[in-house]
């Protein structure tokens, strides 16, 4: 996979992370302003292995870093794991 | 004589909750979300908006493309809607890292949540371009 087919299926990742984010289900009050998040998706499993190597490479950055995970479950899309907090 | 009304210093009217006068300001309570999200090793996309109690989008504060360059995470375009209206501030180049602010192209009409995804799609279809052209 490119970097640039990368780039085109995480940012839509992080559009559909952005308005879970933006409605009233996601309250985000345990995480901290500013955190970095590495998205991963419910089903391509090529891109999130790629996206390992983002966490890998920005786990020692020295900033808060979230990995979201992009569910099946309707009432929860997205479920979160601290990495570097 | 009843008491007299203090007036706000920046706004015309007052508004009266339960007979207290209140600053308009109070009634807007937004809370304003960061997020920065990796889109590859050397490329995020930084999303930084202010929701009212509702949950409704408010405000665009920030959405921005960034390229990560000898160390540094470096902003290429940024699109905000601090004055009412959406616009973007874009570097000029790796040699020029001065910003200029434009709104050609730029979504007028519709709420800040269009504002959102506009931006986001904006960056999603030309970011090459914003890169390529940074570089030149």
């Amino acid at each position: 996979m490119s970097q640039q087919i990368q780039f085109q299926k995480n940012i839509d990742l992080s559009e559909k992370l952005a308005s879970y984010m933006t409605s009233s289900r996601f309250s985000g009050n345990s995480f901290p302003s500013g955190a970095n998040y590495v998205v991963f998706s419910a089903t391509d499993k090529s891109l999130n292995a790629l996206n390992d190597e983002i966490v890998k490479k920005r786990k020692h950055d020295g900033h808060p870093l979230i990995k979201a995970f992009e569910t099946t479950d309707k009432k929860n899309p997205w479920t979160f794991a601290p990495v570097a907090y | 004589m009843g008491k007299k009304r203090r007036k706000h210093r920046i706004f015309d009217k007052i508004i009266y909750i339960d007979n207290i006068p209140q600053s308009p300001e109070l009634k807007i309570i937004t809370k304003k979300f960061e997020s920065y999200i990796n889109l590859t090793p050397e490329d995020r996309i930084i999303y930084i908006y202010e929701k009212n109690l509702k949950g409704d989008i408010t405000k665009v504060v920030d959405v921005s493309y960034d390229s990560f360059i000898s160390n540094n995470w470096v902003t290429i375009i940024r699109f905000d809607s601090e004055h009412g209206h959406l616009h973007y501030h874009k570097r000029i180049s790796i040699n020029n890292l001065e910003l200029f602010v434009s709104e050609i192209g730029v979504i007028k009409k519709g709420t800040p949540k269009k504002w959102l995804t506009w931006a986001i799609n904006n960056i999603k279809t030309r970011y090459l371009d914003y890169k390529n052209n940074f570089f030149a």
